[in-house]
């Protein structure tokens, strides 16, 4: 009995072999968590306009550091995938025919998701660069 | 050493709802918000991040040249308000599935709708209350 409910949570997700089923809930609970994460702090700085500027100029600091940057990028990905994915489980509950569709619209949301965050991914990551001095 | 099987581990909660159709409005909700987050949220990040660059963002870009116009202090309200609670109800999904005493799991839903409200206020005010220029 000394397996916590982390560890039984990871062992069990390891073993269930849903394939890409659950890939796609574990990616979309990883994806929300971490935008809710991102989401909190970010609230909390923005209201800082308001109630004490100088506190929101230190945020912008560390918003404009390289490993925010990089942070961004990953934000933006898991963004892009949670919308898509998001759309997919809606669209799915909407029109339960497509259940037989399910691996089709999964690739569909993959290739939404590539479209979308390779060229957001190079505009994002040109910016960060040029911080660091390195234009392209 | 005994091997712990799932059976163990897992606890059967009796169905005690509170409202008979707060989980059906909670479902709906996930579905209408998350629609509206792909334009409001998605539209956000090409804003900030691909016409903008949050290299360029500073206080007073931020109050002259973005809170200055209202339907921006109106789409951010929206996300806002929509994004968060999206949220705080998507958590609350995950915790259900990993909190299995019912004491603690009443009393981290406490501390998240405590904590939600101060976040979403400070925010909201800040949208609301921050000065217009001119």
């Amino acid at each position: 009995m000394s397996t916590n409910n982390l560890g039984l949570t990871l062992e069990q997700s390891v073993k269930y072999q849903g394939r890409w089923g659950q890939w796609a809930w574990m990616f979309h609970r990883l994806s929300g968590l971490g935008i809710l994460l991102f989401l909190t702090i970010h609230i909390v700085d923005t209201s800082f306009v308001y109630f004490y500027p100088p506190l929101y100029e230190e945020a912008l600091k560390l918003y404009k550091s390289v490993p925010f940057g990089v942070g961004e990028i990953f934000l933006a990905a898991a963004l892009l995938y949670h919308a898509f994915n998001g759309l997919r489980v809606a669209l799915v509950d909407l029109r339960p025919e497509l259940t037989t569709r399910q691996r089709e619209l999964w690739i569909g949301v993959w290739a939404l998701f590539l479209v979308t965050f390779i060229p957001a991914a190079y505009i994002m990551g040109r910016s960060v660069l040029r911080s660091m001095g390195i234009n392209f | 050493m005994a091997r712990t099987t799932l059976s163990d581990q897992v606890t059967i909660r009796q169905a005690k709802p509170r409202s008979r159709h707060f989980e059906s409005y909670a479902w709906f909700f996930m579905r209408l918000s998350g629609i509206s987050l792909i334009l409001l949220a998605v539209g956000h990040l090409v804003m900030q991040h691909i016409t903008h660059d949050v290299h360029d963002v500073t206080v007073g870009w931020v109050l002259g040249q973005r809170w200055d116009l209202t339907w921006i202090r109106v789409w951010d309200f929206g996300l806002l308000t929509l994004a968060f609670v999206h949220g705080l109800n998507g958590f609350r999904a995950v915790i259900q599935d990993y909190i299995h005493n019912a004491t603690a799991l009443k009393l981290v839903k406490l501390l998240l709708i405590a904590a939600g409200l101060v976040i979403l206020l400070m925010g909201a005010s800040a949208i609301i209350f921050a000065p217009m220029p001119r």
